[in-house]
């Protein structure tokens, strides 16, 4: 009897290495994300997510998607059922999903891709954040004139400019993106206007409403809601020719006159390593919060010929991609 | 409170009984047996040899690696400060064909596109800027905000203005955005005449690619820091965006310290200090000058050692290998060593023990053997010793038995004596109360014999009648006759007494020196004529054989002639009654006296060819009052008192050899002081009474 024990000991300690991964198995990480479960697009950075995990050495890793789409309800329960499964990080991408899950624990470590978690007060400073989340920014405030300066020299015929913001961009101190937006469009000699739209169904009604004003150019803020009903609102925008600029990159590929946002796959490959040192047990406390570094620019040249305007070859140049 | 202690302080002690005898017991077990002492021996200097030689080994060795490791890393460390240089240099060459001498005059649309041409290919610049040759922006193109064109703000008394004219180029101080990402200014101002400058924010976490890229061994890498000490490049980009201070680092501050004096040899560009992460490292530093930033290389002391760790296991094992096989050996010479020497020890103490039949073997053609062999002939000559000593014990295990018997006759002798001492004093004492009656009885029946005479004087002239007279005559003749008998057996009677008298008053006489053989001759003329006198028809043939060394010695002469009158008369009584049986017909008596000189002693010796003495008589014969002659004529003290005359008086000894029917032969030792010694023992014997 007890040589069994002893000869199952000594089998344990030969095979360190297979039991920590053991232990790894048993703590999973899980990543709340803003897409539905069939999602393309969510899809492709969930699997970038597990392929960057699967290059730091953590291929065993379980991890477990949660798929909230939009609802702001069905993420809170998710966040809840995911804290209660206890993982040993939570991954979340963007601003409602980080609210979500911080509202549940302030424990369990989370890495977070998109909001500024110093700004919503789930940490201290960008170089110390001091609580149990970290991660990587995607998006600056100063984004806000950047993107009303490029409308304005894609279309220089527009005299209006609206940006459709959504609950996510609103924060503490209003809208995150309101004044750079402001003082650039009033510099430019624009007419802004931030139409916020708090559910789907006010999406129809306020592009409606845009498409009423003469020249008028369309800035589609992130957020969940951006990402959830991005379709949606590309469909909206080319049913009223409205030339419209998107903070999400993708919606240029999707019909969107152009887009001006960070590189969302760079973000999370780099927000795993992230993942990767907490698991190996660092604290997220001293993980600084990092700053987008990298944003694209895309024009779609097709939406662009449909909205009948040319661009100019400096608008041209400074595009990093362009959709013909 | 003093109850508990008082059993404790009784209890205590005993306690130093208990324990003293340990330390002995420990000494006796400290007791190395050869073979462990040479074992050790043998080991201990092997060991020795060993620790000496894999010291130097080691301490060599450890410079070179440390030499090696230091170079190794020095040349590091001036890699990463080129790659570090290069991307600098790399960001310089892009700014740099904004700043052609041309460039002042094309078109703004087409600055512009140079601008957004520089964005697109320097990725860590995030904002660019051209300022006219009077230091105001007329362009600036960010990453973040919108292009401002012609905003006209005035640069012109700003160092990255001024600086950048005067060096062509200048190298802003590293600030932090936001507190967290590293950024600089580079400002590069154009060629040709009054030219104009282009400004660059250049995010310095780009670098982390090229610090990250750095391999240093495993565990090492490289960092830079700014000339103040924080941190811009590490591979982990964490500590970087924390805005690190490492200016208390140990190596970076004596980097920093070096710096500062301006000391730029290259001695001194290597630590071995604490990392960062804690844990000796191995760290070595080149500067860039223009940035005046440091670049670290440091690799695990560990990791750096590695060589030094390998050779320190190899002689290491190698040692232990060594002490392995020197204590094998060891063990194994010493066993072969120790096993003679077993043997020899168990020889000895079977040799020891008295087993002297085995001899020790060996066979080492050693000094061992040598020993065994002195052991061995050791053995031979106790064994032989053992042997002669027991003949000797032997033969004195039976002088001592024929002493004993001696010694036991003599006991019985000196008991007999006594017994006659006391016997003799008796005599003397019966005899002189015998002799006075007996003188009575003697003169009163020779006086009676008288009287009886002159009674027949006086009855002559009476007129008897014949027939009376007759009677008369016949009764005084028988009167006559038996007061004669009377006298006669009285004289007998009286001759015994003095004799007793004697007997038991010897000693009586004076000692003086004697000549022997005048003795013995003088003694023999006389019993011969006083035998021919008794009986004249006696015949005997004397034979003397005196030796002339007999010489003298102080005896009683009185006495001793005594003794050999007796001897001699015995003698001739013992040839006489040979003779008288009449059963040889060629029978010659013969009597022959010899005298010897054994130096301080005399032997005299009487032989006859008598009849010998039996058996039966041989043991008493020297007790008094035993004779084998006829009653009447002898007195049977003859013996007995020559016996006393020359054992007591003399101190000599007196022995007989006898053959029934052929001879008798008494010999007489006397010491030749015997007289005078023997003088106090009679004396003695006389006081006691």
């Amino acid at each position: 009897m007890r040589r069994r024990t002893l000869l199952a000991g000594l089998s344990v300690t030969l095979a360190g290495r297979s039991l920590a991964a053991l232990a790894d198995e048993r703590a999973h990480v899980a990543a709340l994300w803003p897409f539905v479960t069939d999602d393309p697009e969510g899809l492709a950075l969930a699997a970038t997510l597990r392929a960057t995990l699967r290059d730091h050495g953590k291929s065993d890793l379980r991890i477990t998607d949660y798929w909230g789409g939009g609802s702001p309800e069905r993420t809170d329960a998710l966040a809840a059922e995911l804290v209660a499964s206890a993982p040993k990080v939570i991954f979340t991408y963007l601003k409602q999903q980080l609210a979500a899950v911080c509202a549940v624990t302030r424990t369990i470590p989370v890495v977070s891709v998109g909001p500024d978690p110093v700004r919503s007060e789930y940490a201290a400073s960008l170089q110390r954040p001091g609580g149990n989340v970290t991660g990587f920014m995607l998006y600056e405030p100063s984004l806000g004139g950047k993107w009303v300066a490029a409308l304005k020299e894609a279309v220089p015929s527009i005299e209006r400019v609206a940006l459709v913001s959504n609950p996510n961009n609103e924060g503490r101190y209003g809208n995150f993106f309101a004044e750079p937006f402001l003082s650039t469009a009033t510099a430019l000699g624009l007419e802004p206007t931030i139409a916020t739209i708090k559910s789907e169904s006010e999406i129809e009604p306020v592009i409606t409403q845009l498409a009423r004003q003469e020249r008028v150019g369309v800035i589609v803020a992130p957020g969940t809601f951006g990402e959830a009903n991005g379709d949606r609102i590309v469909a909206f925008v080319t049913a009223h020719r409205l030339p419209t600029l998107f903070a999400i990159r993708r919606f240029a590929y999707r019909g969107g006159l152009m887009a001006y946002g960070p590189d969302t796959t760079d973000a999370i490959s780099r927000a795993t390593a992230y993942v990767d040192r907490i698991l190996n047990g660092e604290n997220p406390a001293i993980l600084p919060i990092q700053l987008p570094t990298r944003f694209d620019f895309i024009v779609n040249l097709e939406t662009a010929q449909a909205l009948g305007i040319t661009f100019s070859s400096a608008l041209l140049a400074q595009a990093d991609e362009i959709v013909e | 409170m003093s109850k508990p202690l008082a059993p404790a302080a009784v209890s205590n002690p005993p306690m130093p009984d208990v324990t003293q005898p340990a330390p002995k017991r420990s000494l006796r077990r400290f007791r190395l047996r050869l073979s462990g002492k040479f074992g050790v021996a043998f080991v201990g200097l092997v060991t020795l040899v060993l620790l000496i030689h894999g010291a130097v080994d080691l301490f060599l060795n450890f410079e070179d690696a440390k030499r090696t490791a230091i170079e190794v890393q020095r040349e590091k460390a001036r890699a990463a400060a080129e790659r570090v240089q290069a991307f600098l240099s790399e960001i310089e060459n892009q700014i740099g064909w904004t700043t052609r001498a041309e460039w002042r005059r094309v078109a703004p649309e087409q600055r512009r596109y140079d601008f957004i041409r520089l964005l697109r290919q320097a990725p860590a610049i995030t904002e660019v800027a051209y300022l006219d040759p009077s230091g105001r922006e007329q362009l600036r193109l960010s990453r973040l905000e919108p292009d401002a064109i012609g905003s006209g703000k005035d640069f012109s008394a700003t160092p990255l203005f001024t600086e950048a004219l005067k060096d062509k180029i200048w190298f802003g101080p590293v600030y932090f955005r936001r507190g967290s990402e590293p950024y600089m200014t580079i400002a590069v101002a154009h060629s040709g005449r009054d030219p104009g400058v282009t400004v660059a924010e250049v995010n310095l976490k780009l670098i982390w690619d090229v610090v990250s890229s750095i391999k240093i061994g495993e565990g090492g890498y490289a960092f830079v820091v700014t000339s103040n000490g924080h941190l811009i490049a590490h591979p982990d980009l964490s500590l970087v965006l924390r805005d690190t201070d490492l200016s208390n680092l140990p190596e970076v501050a004596i980097a920093l310290a070096s710096i500062e004096a301006g000391d730029k040899r290259q001695s001194d560009d290597y630590e071995i200090t604490t990392g960062i992460d804690g844990g000796s490292v191995l760290a070595a530093r080149a500067t860039i000058p223009r940035v005046d930033w440091i670049v670290f290389v440091q690799l695990p002391l560990r990791e750096a050692m590695q060589p030094l760790i390998e050779t320190v296991i190899q002689t290491v094992s190698l040692f232990f290998l060594s002490v392995l096989l020197a204590t094998v050996a060891g063990t194994y010479l010493a066993r072969r060593m120790v096993v003679p020497i077993r043997q020899l020890q168990d020889g000895a103490e079977r040799f020891g023990a008295g087993d002297l039949s085995e001899r020790i073997v060996i066979r080492t053609g050693d000094e061992i053997e040598t020993l065994a062999h002195r052991f061995n002939l050791m053995a031979s000559r106790v064994q032989e010793s053992y042997e002669t000593l027991e003949a000797k014990v032997e033969e004195r295990t039976r002088d001592l038995n024929k002493s004993l018997d001696d010694l036991q006759k003599a006991q019985s002798r000196l008991v007999q004596s006594e017994k006659l001492a006391s016997l003799g004093q008796l005599t003397a004492g019966i005899a002189h109360e015998i002799k006075n009656p007996l003188n009575f009885v003697n003169n009163f029946a020779s006086l009676s014999s008288d009287l009886v005479d002159e009674l027949q004087e006086v009855l002559q002239p009476a007129n008897l009648d014949p027939k009376s007279r007759e009677e008369v005559d016949e009764i005084a003749e028988l009167l006559k006759g038996n007061l004669g008998k009377v006298v006669q057996h009285g004289k007998r009677a009286d001759s015994i007494i003095k004799n007793m008298l004697l007997h038991s008053r010897s000693g009586s006489g004076e000692h003086r020196p004697v000549e022997i053989n005048a003795l013995v001759e003088e003694s023999l003329n006389l019993a011969y004529h006083g035998a021919r006198a008794a009986q004249p028809t006696f015949n005997v043939t004397l034979v003397r054989d005196l030796d002339p060394a007999a010489g003298s010695a102080d005896v009683y002469p009185q006495e001793l002639t005594r003794v050999l009158l007796n001897l001699m008369s015995n003698g001739f009584y013992a040839t006489e009654k040979r003779k008288a049986a009449g059963t040889e017909p060629g029978y010659e008596p013969t009597l022959s006296i010899t005298t010897r000189d054994h130096g301080d002693r005399v032997e005299i010796r009487v032989l006859d060819n008598g009849t010998g003495i039996p058996e039966s008589v041989r043991a008493k014969m020297f007790d008094p009052f035993f004779t084998t002659k006829p009653p009447g004529e002898g007195t049977g003290l003859g013996l007995s008192l020559s016996h006393d005359i020359l054992v007591k008086q003399h101190g000599g000894s007196i022995d007989v050899a006898t053959e029934p029917g052929q001879f008798t032969e008494f010999t007489i030792l006397l010491p030749r002081g015997g007289g005078r010694n023997a003088q106090t023992i009679v004396a003695q014997g006389q006081s006691a009474p």
